[in-house]
C-alpha cells in the first residue's frame, strides 16, 4: 500500500444470514445466506473520489455500511491509513468514528426533528470534545455558512427546510469534526435535479478546498461522471469493472457496464438505437448463478462463462473487467 | 408525429385549465394554473417538471381526481369532443376511468393491493366494466400478461404483488391499465423507482403498446433526458405554468426558455468529460405568494426589467414550439426591449 491510498478494502465478504425452520433445522439443512457483497477489493486515494456503482440489490449500500461497521464483515480486510479497522477493536476510542463520516440518502430521516439545525451541526462538536465550549456554536454556524445555510435560520429545525436545505445540513453535520473519508450514500437521489445539482457543486467545492477522500455510492451514471475519478461497477455482491471513469464511460469492457450506460436515456442527437441488452432480471443474492454471474443474462456469455468464474483482467491502462472475453468483445454494435 | 399538431382531430384537448387549493385565511395555492394543450392518437406528450410544477395534479384533473380542498376553477377537457368536465362522478366511472383513460404510478407496489392476487385484480376491471364469465376474463388476463411480456403467464397470474421484482410490478400495473384498452394512458413518473436497464425495458414496452394499439399516452417524469428520448413533444412546467413546449428533437437541440435550457445544463451527462454542470440558482417559488411579473423571474439568469413587472405569455416562437418568455415576442411594445 503506497502513501497515496488512504484506505485499502481486500476480499471484502458481507452476508446476511436468513431465518431457517425448524423443521429445516431438524433436518439439518445449511442456514441460507444473502451474499450482499461477496469478495470486493478497492482502494481510496487522498483526495480522490471513488464511486460505487450498480443497480438496487448490487450490494453497493451494504458495501458503505461494513466500513463504518453498521453492518458486520464476515470476512476481509479493511486498512485506514494503514492500520487495520475491520474488527470492533480499532472503533473503540473514537478516532475512526471522527475520520470516517456518512452522508444518508434521506435527510428527512436522517436529521433529528427536535434538534434545531445549529444543535445538529453543533453536536458532533460536544460529543468530540473539539474547540473550547464557548467556541463551538461560533464553529457550527460557520460550518452551516460554508454549506449555504445562513446564521438566522440556524434555530430553526428541520421541516422548516425543503430537501436540498436539509442534505446541506446534513454535509455540514458530517463535516464538523474534520473527516479525511466521506461516504456518501446517494446523497442527492432524493433531491430535484436542479437542487441535485447544487449539492453536487458543493460537494466538488469543499472536497476540493479540505482535501477530502470519498466514496460515492450512486446508480446515477451521470452524476457518478461528473464527480467521481474512479469506478466500480458492481453486479450481485461483486466487482465486475473497475477503473478510471472517463475510460470506464468510453469504453466499457464489461457486457453489464455497457447495458448500464447504454440503458441510459439520451436527449437528441446522441441517442442509441442498438442498445446490449441483458435477458431476464437480477437472480437471487441468495442462490448466484455459477460461474460468471452475468451469463444467464449476457447476450455475449458461452459455454466457458458457465463454469469458470472470469478473472479480472486488466484492459488499458487504468481499466480491467472481470469478464473471460473482456478487451475482445465488440460491445459497441451487438 | 408532431406534424400538424393542434390542426387535426386531437383525442384530447385540455384547455385552460386552472387548479386552486383554497388554504383558508386568505391564501390560496395554484397547482396548475391556465394550462392547454392537446394529444393526438399514438402520440407520447411528455410533461418535465420538479416536485410542486404541477405535473401530477395536471394528470389528475384529467381523471378529476383532484383531492379537496383541490377544485379545476376553469377551463375544460375535451375526449373525444366531449367536456369530461361537466360529466357527474358516476358518468366518468363508467365512462372515462379505466375505459378511455387509465393511469400508472410512480411506486407500483403501493398501487397493488398486497392481499389479493394479481388475477384477481386484473380481473377486478373486468368485472365492473364488462360481462364477461369467469373463463373469459381469466383467459383475458393471462393474455394481457402475455402482452407485458411476463414471463409464464399461466403460473405467475394467480402469484401475489410481493412476489414480483419491481419491474414485473410496473407490467403488472400496465397491464390493469391496459385491461379495458383505453385510447390514453397517463403515465406518472412510471419508472422513477426502476433500476435503469428495467426502466429501458418498461419505456420499450410502452412504446411497443403505442405502435400497436395507437394509444396515445401522457408521460410524466422529472428526468427531462428520459421524456426528451420516448416522447413525440415535451411540455415543461415550472410552478404551475406552462413554460416551454414543442417537438423533443428541436427542445433537445434548441430549448428557448431559461428554465429549460437551466434544466439541460444542470443534468449531468455521461458522454461529457470534465463537464460543468451549472445549478440553477435559488429554490422552487413559493406557489402560495404569486406575484405580478413571470415565475422563474427571482432564479433566471436572463431576467430583465420587464419580468417582474409583466407575465409574460405564451407564444408560438417557431411551428408548434411554444415559449413564455420576454425574450420572445411579447414584449409589450412601450417597454422597447427589442434589442435586448
Amino acid at each position: 500500500m503506497d502513501d497515496s491510498t488512504l484506505l485499502s478494502v481486500e476480499g471484502l465478504k458481507v452476508f446476511f444470514p436468513l431465518k431457517q425452520s425448524l423443521m429445516d433445522r431438524l433436518a439439518g439443512h445449511k442456514r441460507q445466506h444473502v451474499r450482499a457483497v461477496d469478495g470486493v477489493s478497492f482502494d481510496v486515494k487522498r483526495g480522490k473520489t471513488l464511486a460505487v456503482v450498480g443497480e438496487s440489490g448490487c450490494g453497493k449500500t451494504t458495501l458503505g455500511r461494513s466500513i463504518v461497521r453498521l453492518a458486520s464483515p464476515a470476512a476481509g480486510t479493511m486498512k485506514f491509513r494503514g492500520a487495520e479497522i475491520s474488527g470492533p477493536k480499532a472503533w473503540q476510542d473514537g478516532t475512526l468514528r471522527k475520520d470516517i463520516q456518512y452522508i444518508f440518502q434521506n435527510p428527512y430521516a436522517s436529521l433529528n426533528p427536535k434538534a434545531t439545525v445549529l444543535d445538529a451541526v453543533r453536536r458532533p462538536l460536544d460529543i468530540f470534545g473539539l474547540y473550547h465550549e464557548s467556541e463551538r456554536n461560533r464553529r457550527a454556524l460557520q460550518l452551516l455558512a460554508m454549506t449555504g445555510i445562513a446564521a438566522s435560520q440556524a434555530t430553526r429545525y428541520p421541516h422548516e427546510f425543503s430537501g436540498g436545505q436539509r442534505q446541506r445540513i446534513s454535509i455540514a453535520r458530517a463535516l464538523a469534526v474534520e473527516p479525511s473519508l466521506i461516504i456518501a450514500d446517494e446523497p442527492t437521489s432524493a433531491l430535484d435535479v436542479s437542487i441535485q445539482c447544487q449539492i453536487l457543486d458543493l460537494l466538488a467545492d469543499l472536497q476540493r478546498q479540505l482535501g477530502l477522500s470519498m466514496i460515492f455510492i450512486s446508480h446515477d451514471l451521470g452524476v457518478v461522471n461528473f464527480i467521481s475519478d474512479e469506478v466500480i461497477i458492481m453486479y450481485l455482491g461483486q466487482v465486475v469493472e473497475r477503473g478510471r471513469t472517463r475510460s470506464i464511460f468510453r469504453t466499457p469492457a464489461h457486457p453489464y457496464s455497457r447495458a448500464l450506460i447504454d440503458a441510459l436515456p439520451r436527449r437528441g442527437s446522441s441517442r442509441h438505437e442498438a442498445r446490449v441488452k441483458l435477458k431476464g432480471y437480477i437472480p437471487s443474492p441468495i442462490n448466484p448463478p455459477g460461474g460468471c454471474l452475468l451469463h444467464p443474462r449476457c447476450p455475449f456469455a458461452q459455454e466457458r462463462c458457465r463454469h469458470e468464474v472470469p478473472p479480472m483482467k486488466p484492459v488499458g491502462q487504468d481499466q480491467s473487467a472481470a469478464c473471460h472475453f473482456a478487451g475482445q468483445l465488440d460491445l459497441q454494435s451487438p | 408525429m408532431s406534424e400538424g399538431s393542434g390542426q387535426s382531430d386531437p383525442y384530447i384537448s385540455v384547455r385552460n385549465v386552472t387548479i386552486g387549493f383554497e388554504l383558508g385565511a386568505n391564501r390560496k395555492l395554484v397547482a396548475v394554473k391556465d394550462i392547454s394543450f392537446d394529444i393526438q392518437r399514438g402520440e407520447i406528450l411528455g410533461v418535465v417538471g420538479e416536485s410542486g410544477s404541477g405535473k401530477s395534479m395536471l394528470a389528475k384533473a384529467i381523471l378529476q381526481l383532484v383531492p379537496p380542498p383541490g377544485r379545476i376553477e376553469q377551463g375544460s377537457i375535451f375526449l373525444d369532443g366531449v367536456d369530461i368536465l361537466r360529466l357527474s362522478d358516476d358518468q366518468m366511472r363508467a365512462r372515462v376511468r379505466g375505459t378511455q383513460v387509465s393511469m400508472i404510478f410512480q411506486e407500483p407496489l403501493s398501487a397493488l393491493n398486497p392481499s389479493f392476487s394479481v388475477q384477481w385484480q386484473i380481473e377486478e376491471v373486468y368485472k365492473l366494466h364488462t360481462n364477461d364469465d369467469r373463463r373469459t376474463r381469466r383467459s383475458k388476463a393471462i393474455d394481457l400478461l402475455r402482452q407485458v411480456k411476463i414471463p409464464d403467464p399461466e403460473r405467475r397470474i394467480s402469484e401475489y404483488p410481493h412476489q414480483f421484482s419491481g419491474g414485473m410490478q410496473q407490467r403488472v400495473l400496465i397491464a390493469i391499465a391496459l385491461a379495458c384498452s383505453p385510447k390514453l394512458l397517463i403515465a406518472d413518473e412510471p419508472t422513477t423507482a426502476l433500476d435503469v436497464t428495467v426502466q429501458a425495458d418498461i419505456m420499450d414496452l410502452l412504446e411497443e403498446m403505442r405502435d400497436r394499439t395507437g394509444l396515445a399516452i401522457l408521460l410524466i417524469s422529472h428526468n427531462l433526458n428520459l421524456v426528451a428520448e420516448r416522447s413525440d413533444r415535451i411540455m415543461v412546467l415550472y410552478a404551475s405554468e406552462l413554460m416551454e413546449m414543442g417537438p423533443s428533437g428541436r427542445i433537445a437541440e434548441h430549448p428557448l426558455h431559461p428554465y429549460t435550457v437551466g434544466l439541460m445544463n444542470s443534468v449531468p451527462d455521461i458522454e461529457v468529460e470534465d463537464q460543468k454542470i451549472t445549478a440553477i440558482p435559488g429554490e422552487m417559488a413559493d406557489l402560495t405568494l404569486r406575484g405580478v411579473g413571470c415565475v422563474f423571474q427571482p432564479r433566471c439568469r436572463m431576467a430583465m426589467d420587464v419580468c417582474a413587472r409583466v407575465s409574460p405569455e405564451l407564444v408560438e416562437v417557431e411551428p408548434n414550439h411554444f415559449c413564455r418568455c420576454h425574450l420572445f415576442g411579447n414584449t409589450p411594445p412601450q417597454e422597447g426591449l427589442s434589442d435586448g
